[in-house]
C-alpha cells in the first residue's frame, strides 16, 4: 500500500507538487495523466525514492522510499522514459540484474522477449529505441515486483508492440501488484488503466476508478451537439461530449475526452469527485 | 533482513558491479595496460622503416611511458568507472539496485583502491615482462625495475646511523587517496569530472601560497629568523643519530596516521555523496 500525505516538491523556487494526498491500492493499474511539466515523472521518482520529498511524506508498505531500504528496493522497479543502452546482451543484463529481485524469473523474461519478438541475445547498445524499451519492459515484468512505476512505457513502441505490451502487462503481473503508469498516450492504455489520476499544476484534479467516473460523468458519442456539455469534440460522423451523469446512464469512458473535460472544468470536477 | 549489510547481498552486488565496469571500462583498461605492446610495436616498426634496424624501447623510455600511463590512468579511471552515477539514466539504476548504500559504497571503494589498480598493474607488468622475455634487447622488465626501485626506497638511508624506512603502506595510502579524491570528483560533479578536481587542487595550492605570501609580506613571520631557526634545528638534531632514531619512526607513524585520516575523510565524503544522490 502506498500512502502519500501532503506531499510537496519543488525544483529550487519553482513548485511542482503541492499538498498532494492520496493512497494507491494493491491490485490496480493506475494511469497517471497530466500536461507536460505538471510533475508526473517527478511523482514517479519520488515514489521510487530517486528524489526526497521536501514536504509531507510517502510511505510504501510503511517505509519511506528515499531511505533506499534494500528490502523495499527489491519489491519495486522504476522504468524511466529513457533507458540505459549497455554493451551487454539483453539476456545477460537481465540475469545479472534480476539476481537482486527475489521473484525474478529468467524464463518469464525470455517469454516476454519472445512475445515482443525481441532478440535476448542482442546487445542492449545495438538495439533500436523501441527494442530497448521492450527489453526493459520485459525485465520490469519478469522481476515480479509488487510496485512497478512506468514512465511513458509505450513511447517508441510500434503498433503491434503496444498491443503486446498491454497483454504482457495483464498476463505477467501478479494480482496484488500496484502499477503506476505515467503516459500521454492514453489511447494505447485506455482499456487497462484503472483508476485514473489526473495531475494539474501542483495538485491532483482527479483520482477515481473508471466505474466511479462513468457513474458521475456521461460520455455521449451521438451526432447532436449539446452546448451545455463540459467538453465536446467533433469526430468523424459525430461528437464525443462529456456531461455530469445526472440520471445514472451507462457509457464507455473516453480518457482523452475525460482529460480535456477535467482540464476545462477543474473546480467542478474537483467538487464532483472527492480526492481519495 | 539486514538492511545495512548482508554478506550474500554484498557478494552479489560486488559481482554485479565488477561485471558492469568490466563491460564498460574493461576495453579501455586493457588498451591502457597494453601500452608496452603498443610502444614496442611502434618502436620496432619505426626503427625498421627509418633506420633499417631492429630497435626496441629501452628501459628508460619504458619507465617514462609507464609513469605517464599510470598518471593518466589515476586521473581518468575513477570517472570512467563510477562517473555514471551522476548521469540520470545510469545513476537511477545504481540508486535503485536492491543493495544498501553501504554495500554499494564498499564495492566502489574496493574496486577503486584495489581491483582496478591491481588489474591494471598486473596486466601492464605481465605484458612488459613477456615482451622482455621474448626480446632480450629490451633490457630488464619493469617488474624487476619496480621491485628494485621499491627496495631502494625502503632501504634508503639519510645517514649510515639512522636508516630511513619508508612505509610502503603509507605510500599505498597516499596513492589510493589520490584516486579517492578523483572518485569523489567523479561522483560529485555532473560535468568536467576530471578538470574540476584538478582545478580544486590548483586553487587550493594557490590559496595556500597567497596566504603564506600575505603572512610574510605583512611581517607576521620573519623569514630570516625562520631560516635561522631551521638551520639551528638541523645543526642540533637532523644529523644527530639519537634524535633520528626515534624521530623518523615517529614521523612515519604520524605520516601513516595522516594518510589514514585523509583516506577516511575522503571515503566518508564518498559515502555521504552516495547516500544523498538524487535523480
Amino acid at each position: 500500500m502506498i500512502r502519500i500525505e501532503n506531499l510537496g516538491f519543488s525544483y529550487g523556487k519553482v513548485p511542482v507538487l503541492k499538498n498532494i494526498t492520496m493512497g494507491l491500492e494493491p491490485g490496480k493499474i493506475y494511469g497517471l495523466l497530466g500536461e507536460n511539466g505538471v510533475g508526473k515523472t517527478t511523482l514517479l521518482t519520488l515514489l521510487c525514492g530517486l528524489k526526497k520529498a521536501l514536504e509531507g511524506s510517502i510511505s510504501v508498505d510503511g517505509i519511506d522510499p528515499y531511505s533506499r531500504n534494500p528490502e523495499l528496493l527489491a519489491k519495486q522497479f522504476y522504468l524511466a522514459d529513457e533507458m540505459l543502452a549497455l554493451p551487454i546482451k539483453a539476456a545477460d543484463y537481465a540475469k545479472m540484474t534480476g539476481e537482486f529481485w527475489p521473484n525474478y524469473s529468467h524464463d518469464m523474461f525470455l517469454e516476454i522477449m519472445e512475445l515482443f519478438e525481441n532478440d535476448p541475445q542482442k546487445k542492449l547498445i545495438a538495439m533500436s529505441a523501441g527494442q530497448l524499451k521492450k527489453a526493459y519492459i520485459s525485465l520490469a515484468l519478469a522481476l515480479g515486483c509488487r510496485y512497478i512505476y512506468l514512465d511513458e512505457p509505450t513511447n517508441g513502441l510500434d503498433i503491434p508492440s503496444k498491443a503486446q505490451f498491454r497483454s504482457a502487462l495483464m498476463k505477467y503481473t501478479s494480482e496484488d501488484s500496484t502499477i503506476v503508469i505515467s503516459t500521454h498516450q492514453v489511447r494505447d492504455l485506455e482499456n487497462i488503466i484503472d483508476p485514473i489520476i489526473i495531475l494539474d499544476r501542483q495538485e491532483v484534479l482527479l483520482n477515481a476508478d473508471v466505474e466511479t467516473i462513468s457513474e458521475k460523468l456521461y460520455f455521449d458519442y451521438g451526432t447532436e451537439l449539446h452546448p451545455e456539455s463540459l467538453y465536446s469534440e467533433q469526430l468523424p460522423g459525430g461528437f464525443i461530449q462529456v456531461y455530469p451523469n445526472a440520471d445514472g446512464r451507462e457509457s464507455k469512458v473516453n480518457i482523452e475526452a475525460l482529460f480535456n473535460a477535467v482540464h476545462k472544468n477543474k473546480e467542478l470536477i474537483k467538487g464532483l469527485f472527492a480526492i481519495k | 533482513m539486514n538492511n545495512t549489510f548482508s554478506i550474500s547481498r554484498f557478494g552479489r552486488y560486488f559481482k554485479y558491479d565488477f561485471k558492469r565496469w568490466v563491460s564498460t571500462y574493461g576495453p579501455t583498461l586493457l588498451l591502457m595496460s597494453a601500452a608496452p605492446l603498443i610502444l614496442y610495436t611502434l618502436t620496432v616498426v619505426y626503427s625498421l622503416l627509418f633506420a633499417g634496424e631492429w630497435g626496441t624501447p629501452g628501459e628508460t623510455t619504458r619507465i617514462l611511458i609507464a609513469c605517464m600511463v599510470t598518471f593518466v590512468m589515476i586521473l581518468t579511471y575513477p570517472s570512467s568507472v563510477y562517473g555514471y552515477v551522476t548521469e540520470k539514466r545510469a545513476g537511477s539504476t545504481f540508486v535503485l539496485m536492491p543493495a544498501s548504500v553501504f554495500e554499494k559504497f564498499l564495492s566502489m571503494i574496493l574496486n577503486t583502491v584495489v581491483v582496478v589498480p591491481l588489474a591494471f598493474g598486473l596486466v601492464y607488468l605481465s605484458i612488459d615482462g613477456i615482451i622482455c622475455l621474448l626480446d632480450g634487447t629490451c633490457g630488464g622488465s619493469l617488474f624487476s625495475c619496480a621491485a628494485r626501485g621499491l627496495e631502494s626506497l625502503v632501504t634508503f638511508a639519510f645517514t649510515s646511523d639512522a636508516p630511513v624506512h619508508v612505509s610502503l603502506f603509507s605510500m599505498y595510502m597516499s596513492s589510493v587517496s589520490t584516486a579517492l579524491f578523483f572518485l569523489l570528483g567523479a561522483i560529485f560533479f555532473k560535468k568536467h569530472k576530471i578538470l574540476y578536481p584538478i582545478l580544486i587542487i590548483v586553487c587550493f595550492q594557490m590559496a595556500l601560497s597567497m596566504v603564506f605570501g600575505l603572512v610574510v609580506s605583512l611581517g607576521l613571520i620573519n623569514v630570516e629568523n625562520l631560516t635561522l631557526f631551521a638551520q639551528n634545528l638541523a645543526d642540533r638534531f637532523i644529523l644527530n643519530p639519537d634524535f633520528l632514531n626515534w624521530a623518523i619512526p615517529a614521523y612515519n607513524v604520524l605520516a601513516t596516521l595522516w594518510d589514514i585520516i585523509v583516506f577516511a575523510a575522503l571515503a566518508t565524503a564518498v559515502y555521504f555523496r552516495l547516500k544523498t544522490l538524487k535523480h
